[in-house]
């Protein structure tokens, strides 16, 4: 009996030490976790947060503790709403709300709110993790800009060239009759060029036609003429 | 002497005092007085506490500790502090909010029928002395009665509970206007403290 005693005592004590070691392991972690947790009761008071949480909101655990969740989210309906499918489908739910600190200044944030139960399966309130996603909104809306600014430009680019091509192709019509009419007109030029070529040519081959006839004559005139002049010479003698 | 200091021999009397508390109620005083006073404040409690030999560095949250430590504490507090009812009242109330306890009894905070029932076993979680009961609750006519026996350890712990109790009852009562009234105090020659707590 005594031994047993001695026994349960001993036992008892390595169960306190391991309870202050857990205890002390998940203040440790609670203070250490990055992430905003709050936890509340089924009627949405806050009954516990940690470090993140204050350094999210601003507010101490003395004046925040025991103040109804839905003072920290503008959108109150839309957190209740996010509260009832929490509590009615029993699952992790996540939704994007803004968060209003203790200097009143909005945050955008994502909420991730979890059930909890008891040993028996009772409900006694939820967990709630809280993300700012300032910067991340802030740099898809930064994007979102971005994209519209250059659909908006690529937009006035794609009317700018329409527009260009429009009128490029509005001159180079005109330039194409202007051309044919040049191309037409070239050749009846050229037809006539080539017609008073021909009545030159035609005039140059009669000259030369005339011209060799000319110098046959006077060759011939000539031949005569030396002929003429030996006849004239021997009649002399 | 300054008019609220302790004397040695008040300390003997309240160290004698039989029953033992929780570790971790008389940290979140302390936690709770940094948020109160301050930094420094809360400093200066812990070296005046230390220069009477009580050492809140020692102090682990589930051990035990002399229930007289606990009136001590308040003592050194009206002391340094020249706290009256209402600041301790706030201290009651405060320090529920802090603390491992809140976190233990966060599945009791369902309902208050759930925890008003539960008040006996959750008070022996805490405290080796005293017997806290539900004598009453009427959640028609929106009042409930607690009754504190057999624990007599100083009038300023009186003031701490009722803060305790009200910020318990603010927990499961959603409403704005909830009140507390001791009506009836061992200190005045009644055999048990019974706290009257009321809402609309």
């Amino acid at each position: 009996m005594k031994t047993e005693l001695i026994f349960l005592s001993k036992e008892l004590e390595k169960t306190k030490e391991d309870l202050i070691d857990l205890q002390r392991y998940l203040e440790e972690l609670s203070n250490f976790l990055p992430l905003a947790v709050c936890t509340t009761n089924p009627l949405e008071i806050i009954i516990d947060i940690n470090k993140a949480f204050e350094v999210l909101t601003h507010y101490t655990t003395i004046e925040i503790v025991g103040e109804p969740i839905e003072i920290l989210f503008l959108e109150k309906k839309k957190f209740k709403e996010f509260l009832t499918k929490i509590i009615k489908e029993k699952t992790i739910y996540n939704t994007e709300l803004t968060l209003i600190s203790k200097e009143k200044k909005e945050i955008s944030v994502s909420v991730s709110g979890a059930l909890r139960k008891d040993e028996k399966g009772d409900f006694i309130g939820c967990f709630f993790a809280i993300t700012n996603i300032t910067e991340l909104k802030e740099l898809q809306e930064n994007l979102e800009k971005k994209v519209k600014e250059r659909t908006k430009e690529l937009e006035e680019s794609k009317a700018a060239l329409e527009e260009a091509k429009a009128v490029l192709e509005i001159k180079v019509q005109a330039r194409t009759k202007e051309l044919r009419e040049l191309a037409e007109g070239l050749e009846v030029e050229v037809e006539r060029r080539t017609k008073e070529v021909r009545e030159r040519m035609e005039e140059l081959e009669k000259f030369h036609r005339l011209a060799v006839g000319r110098e046959l004559k006077m060759i011939e005139l000539k031949k005569e003429i030396e002929r003429l002049k030996r006849e004239l010479k021997e009649s002399k003698k | 002497m300054t008019k609220n200091q302790i004397t040695k021999e008040e300390i003997e009397k309240l160290m004698k005092i039989p029953g033992e508390i929780r570790g971790d109620a008389l940290m979140v005083l302390l936690n709770t007085i940094k948020e109160k006073e301050g930094e420094k404040e809360a400093e200066l409690f812990k070296k005046k506490m230390g220069e009477l030999g009580f050492s809140f560095d020692k102090i682990d949250y589930l051990k035990w500790c002399p229930v007289g430590f606990l009136a001590i504490s308040l003592l050194i507090m009206k002391e340094i502090f020249n706290w009256d009812e209402k600041d301790f009242f706030e201290l009651g109330n405060l320090s529920f909010k802090m603390g491992f306890i809140p976190r233990i009894l966060s599945k009791y905070f369902a309902s208050v029928s759930r925890i008003l029932k539960e008040a006996p076993k959750i008070w022996a979680k805490f405290h080796t002395s005293g017997k806290l009961e539900l004598y009453q609750l009427n959640e028609k006519k929106k009042f409930t009665i607690l009754r504190l026996k057999e624990y007599k350890i100083h009038p300023l712990v009186c003031n701490v509970n009722r803060g305790a109790f009200l910020r318990i009852a603010q927990y499961v009562i959603k409403s704005k206007k909830i009140t507390i009234e001791e009506t009836k105090c061992m200190f005045k020659g009644d055999p048990y403290h019974e706290f009257l707590i009321r809402w609309e």
